[in-house]
């Protein structure tokens, strides 16, 4: 059996006096990919942050030693202000050129748009150079806050199907916050709902009941299998 | 003389370089009017070396280093972002010193003084502005990637505080080398102008980050030529005529795209 690459136990966080985070715990393996779900101001971004060490949290973090991690901010759009190449960006991390070619082949961006500015890249190229971003170092586990935030259905659907390639392939781990809750059915493998406090944990199939998405978001809201073909 | 001369202008074209290089880090997000005020930041530190007969240089620099401290500790300390701090800084750096400078050596204080320059001190700037120089290309992919996304900085090890501090001095040093040649009311268009007129025309950082370096150097280069023939006050004419390259830009983009 193979052990955690993280394991959370109660953490908790209190930002100026306001409790944003109780009593959560979660774990995640390799090749793993855990979603992350829950309302506007559920906490999720900083759920992340206090995972990894940026803001200060209660409770017990225990990552694997010389875990490698990847995080992509949420948000994440260099603006225009900056005429920065998809290729100068890619070398603000050390890498080699092999990796960085095979990488890109990978998530199936040609070679042309290394010399494009990241500001005129699509939406969906833009998240598959950060996935690329990402891969850099070879790391163990992915974490992305919303990774497909400004891009169509369709490149949605690309980004969450490369990276279930990648917990596959390469048994990576992922984190993945999001707010669609067909994607969880279709690629996750756990899913942490949360408002605040922990609202569920486990398979999807199990722990995404009408009643856990009821206290989620408060009201009635649909549950159903997409066939994303239909789409 | 005419050795002196050379040293004198190669001494502003080397703050012209520099300046340009900080600059186009600087001009981005919400940091582009920093470098501006960061200029009568200096002002208190300059009355107090005319009035105890030190270099200004040296006064604006203290200054300078005092106040980013303050800046980069309140910053930390409380929720104001930095540019209200600024602010407050520099409003109150500039009411200090117009009370404290003599009349007689306001002007100079405020727009610069390229005849004031003596040999020691143009050699300082030079073997300064090369040592800024080395430093910043050293930190300049940290600085990149911290000023594209903190977070992303952080989640590659990067000690966001600690560069931030270290880029936001090498400004401060910038300036200060500056402040003889331009004054603390121009000083800040030395790092702006040349950097938003290379970004208007770059397609690449590197383009970018030479092109500002280019203008910043051409600008005062032809500041001094035109100080001379026309006898303006070199640091003004230099601040127009980059302006007139950020125009140059401008048109450049709207007719090429």
């Amino acid at each position: 059996m193979d052990h955690s690459l993280l394991s959370v136990k109660n953490l908790s966080v209190i930002i100026q006096g306001e409790k944003i985070l109780e009593d959560i715990s979660f774990e995640i393996k390799k090749g793993e990919n855990l979603m992350i779900i829950g309302p506007n101001g559920a906490g999720k971004s900083v759920l992340i942050k206090s995972v990894l060490g940026f803001i200060p949290k209660n409770g017990e973090v225990i990552w694997q030693t010389g875990v490698k991690i990847s995080y992509i901010p949420q948000g994440f759009l260099p603006g225009r202000e900056m005429p920065i190449t998809a290729l100068e960006f890619l070398n603000l991390k050390k890498s080699d050129e092999k990796t960085k070619e095979e990488n890109l082949t990978k998530v199936g961006l040609s070679k042309k748009i290394l010399t494009k500015k990241i500001a005129d890249l699509s939406g969906g190229e833009f998240q598959r150079l950060m996935i690329v971003w990402s891969l850099i170092g070879n790391p163990d586990i992915l974490i992305f806050d919303e990774p497909t935030s400004g891009i169509d259905v369709k490149g949605e659907e690309d980004v969450y199907s490369l990276i279930s390639l990648l917990n596959k392939e390469r048994r990576l781990a992922s984190i993945l916050v999001t707010h669609d809750l067909s994607v969880v059915q279709s690629f996750a493998h756990n899913v942490l709902c949360i408002n605040k406090q922990s609202v569920c944990f486990g398979a999807p199939e199990i722990a995404l009941t009408p009643k856990t998405i009821h206290d989620l978001y408060g009201e009635n809201i649909a549950l159903y299998n997409h066939n994303h073909d239909r789409k | 003389m005419i050795e002196n001369n050379i040293i004198i202008f190669v001494a502003t074209l080397s703050v012209g370089a520099i300046s340009g290089y900080l600059g186009s880090l600087l001009v981005t997000k919400r940091m582009a009017l920093v470098g501006d005020a960061l200029g009568h930041v200096a002002l208190p530190g300059i009355a107090v070396a005319i009035l105890y007969g030190f270099s200004v240089i040296e006064g604006a620099f203290l200054s300078l280093a005092l106040g980013i401290l303050i800046i980069w500790i309140l910053e930390q300390e409380t929720k104001l972002p930095s540019e209200a701090l600024i602010g407050i800084l520099f409003t109150v750096s500039l009411a200090s010193a117009l009370l404290v400078i003599p009349e007689g050596e306001l002007e100079e204080a405020l727009i610069g003084d390229l005849s004031s320059i003596t040999q020691k001190e143009a050699l300082l700037v030079i073997l300064l502005s090369v040592l800024v120089f080395i430093i910043v290309k050293i930190i300049f992919k940290k600085i990149t990637l911290l000023t594209l996304s903190e977070d992303l900085a952080r989640a590659e090890g990067i000690k966001v505080n600690f560069y931030k501090l270290l880029y936001l001095i090498s400004i401060g040093l910038t300036i200060a080398l500056g402040i003889k040649f331009a004054g603390s009311l121009l000083v800040g268009a030395l790092l702006i102008i040349p950097a938003a007129s290379s970004r208007i025309v770059s397609n690449s950082m590197s383009g970018y980050v030479y092109g500002a370096m280019i203008c910043g150097v051409l600008s005062v280069a032809l500041g001094i030529l035109f100080s001379n023939i026309f006898s303006f006050p070199a640091g003004p004419i230099t601040v127009i005529i980059s302006a007139l390259f950020f125009l140059l830009a401008m048109a450049k983009k709207k007719i090429y795209g």
